[in-house]
């Protein structure tokens, strides 16, 4: 209340002043409306409409009684002078009209941008040198430069910025659908990185070009060291799992290095013999020391497979091809299954695609799957014990998917089991511990892929996986 | 170096490296070597009845080397048998001595261990 009455009180002395001085300096109608809208657009932008309005009349009021002729009458004799004073009263709405709605849209804006403040999420925005313009109070919270010290600095130099993605490919995508989505690692001012699940949108201008870029970052920090060490950890459950795995296999591996060990040690044996007669069969010599490396090989080969599958607990993604996947796997299990009196079947299709993925846990998949299929036919007539592996190829929306099937004809699953195959500390071993399948669906989740499994029209379980093909 | 023996020495094992090198390493010393893929090519040869000593791994696909041993046993065969296995654990090697094996090495064996064993059997 207090404010408006001062408010009435100064513009009431602005006008008093100005009429007062124009009056003395004999000034004519137009220069004094001139000098009132002056003081009304004034009033306008620091006091409200009415006040406004009200100084216009009195403006009116004033042009009439001391400028226009007859001086000191309301009257108006000058037609002239009627335009003037109808053109001062126009010209006065008007400007306190467009002050008023400038003054409310000013009040909105502060009001949002008050709104913005109250968010935790991290909102800037930068124009389209990626300078920022705007900072709220989350993200002054996140980054720790406060609103002034950012305004006005390169937000990705300010950040320091790292993308997932070159920044023109970025910046198109951002042009061309109008937003974009991804993970930024940043910079705050004390060093420590964070890691933002970050959204940006294109202004555009009336025009429809690029005006600037609405960034809103969330802090994800905790949730990715959160995902991280539960991929750790799986990546280390996996790997217990493939030292299990191998345990179960190491009478044959034992075996498998046993053999090219005893041929060497028996051609080695043979070699000496031959050099100490008195005419040294140098012939037979190079044969055997040919077959020696050859066996040497042999030995190195299974060796460097069991410690690949052994030694590695961390991920990598790469291009793999699924054959080779098939054929080192079936290199480990063909003495296992010919042990267990398995035939082993593998059909590898031409065309399947490469996989981005991790070639020892794929192995792990397939190696989990055989063995099971094993483990299924293990108490079967032997003549049905046979097992076939093979690849093929199917064409979903998103291109190509290489599949894998591993066929057996052992005791299948029931209706009821289909359900639980999957879950962890599920199993029907005796002695088994249930994390293969859960494991081995973990990964598959994990390349982006697939695991199923189907019960044969016959005997036995048909297990499969897909993933998809790299274009 | 002469030829030991008219009879031969028998080697039936699935692994073709391990048949090779065994055979030169008996060769090597003079043994007359035939070699065999598998139990049943073995008892299908005509080279049965010149088998002075039959050096056998334990497993092979189809009829095994116990399944062998104790077939020829039961039909009162009195060729020596050397298992050469690369499972060499106890339980192997009672049961193998128990159907009449002379001796029982696991792989990878000593070089002299064998020719020993072999000429042991073969009465060398």
């Amino acid at each position: 209340m207090s404010r408006a009455v001062a408010q009435y009180l100064s513009g009431s002395i602005a006008f008093a002043v100005v009429t007062f001085v124009c009056f003395r300096l004999g000034l004519n109608l137009v220069t004094t409306a001139c000098l009132y809208l002056i003081v009304i657009v004034l009033l306008s932008l620091r006091g409200s409409f009415a006040l406004s309005v009200v100084f216009s009349l009195v403006g009116v009021g004033c042009l009439a009684y001391y400028f226009a002729p007859p001086d000191f009458s309301f009257r108006v004799s000058d037609p002239l002078d009627g335009v003037i004073i109808i053109v001062f009263l126009t010209t006065s709405a008007v400007v306190t009209h467009l002050v008023s709605r400038l003054r409310k849209s000013a009040e909105t804006l502060r009001e949002q941008a008050a709104l913005l403040d109250l968010t935790h999420d991290s909102i800037f925005v930068r124009d389209v040198n990626d300078v920022i313009t705007y900072w709220n109070r989350g993200a002054e919270e996140l980054y720790g430069w406060t609103r002034n010290e950012a305004v006005g600095k390169n937000s990705h130099d300010l950040n320091q910025t790292v993308f997932p993605a070159p920044l023109e490919d970025i910046t198109a995508e951002l042009i061309r659908t109008g937003r974009w989505e991804g993970e930024l690692i940043h910079t705050r001012r004390d060093g420590t990185k964070v890691v933002a699940a970050s959204r940006w949108s294109l202004q555009r201008d009336d025009q429809g070009r690029p005006a600037g870029t609405l960034e809103t970052n969330n802090d994800i920090t905790e949730r990715k060291r959160a995902e991280e060490g539960l991929q750790q950890a799986q990546a280390e459950l996996a790997h217990v799992t493939r030292v299990t795995t191998l345990g179960e296999l190491a009478a044959s591996i034992a075996h498998e290095i046993n053999q090219p060990l005893a041929a060497i040690v028996a051609d080695a044996n043979a070699c000496l013999n031959w050099l100490e007669a008195d005419r040294p069969d140098l012939d037979s010599v190079r044969e055997a020391l040919v077959a020696i490396v050859k066996d040497g090989d042999r030995a190195a080969e299974v060796i460097t497979r069991i410690r690949a599958l052994l030694s590695r607990s961390t991920v990598a993604h790469e291009p793999c091809d699924l054959a080779r996947v098939i054929r080192e796997v079936h290199s480990l299990v063909r003495p296992e299954l010919r042990r267990q009196g398995i035939t082993l079947e593998v059909s590898l299709a031409r065309d399947v695609p490469a996989v981005m993925g991790d070639r020892v846990q794929l192995q792990q998949v397939l190696l989990n799957l055989v063995m099971n299929a094993a483990e299924a036919m293990r108490e079967v007539p032997p003549q049905r014990r046979r097992l076939v592996v093979c690849s093929n190829v199917e064409d979903h929306d998103d291109g190509p998917w290489a599949v894998v099937a591993v066929e057996d004809a052992g005791i299948g699953f029931g209706v009821g089991q289909a359900a639980r195959l999957f879950e962890a500390f599920y199993t029907t071993k005796s002695g088994g511990l249930g994390m293969g399948l859960s494991i081995s669906r973990s990964i598959m989740d994990d390349h982006r892929g697939r695991l199923w499994a189907t019960a044969n029209p016959g005997y036995g379980a048909t297990f499969h996986f897909a993933l998809p093909g790299i274009r | 170096m002469a030829e030991r023996r008219t009879q031969v020495v028998c080697v039936v094992d699935d692994d073709e490296s391990l048949r090779r090198s065994v055979k030169n390493l008996l060769s090597s010393v003079g043994f007359r070597v035939e070699t065999f893929g598998s139990a049943e090519e073995f008892l299908e040869s005509t080279h049965r009845a010149n088998t002075g000593c039959l050096v056998l791994d334990l497993r092979m696909a189809g009829m095994n080397g116990l399944d062998l041993l104790r077939h020829l046993g039961a039909m009162g065969s009195r060729i020596p048998v050397i298992i050469l296995t690369a499972h060499g654990d106890e339980e192997a090697r009672r049961r193998s001595l128990e159907a009449g094996a002379v001796a029982f090495l696991g792989k990878p064996f000593r070089g002299d261990a064998l020719l020993d064993a072999v000429k042991t059997a073969m009465g060398t």
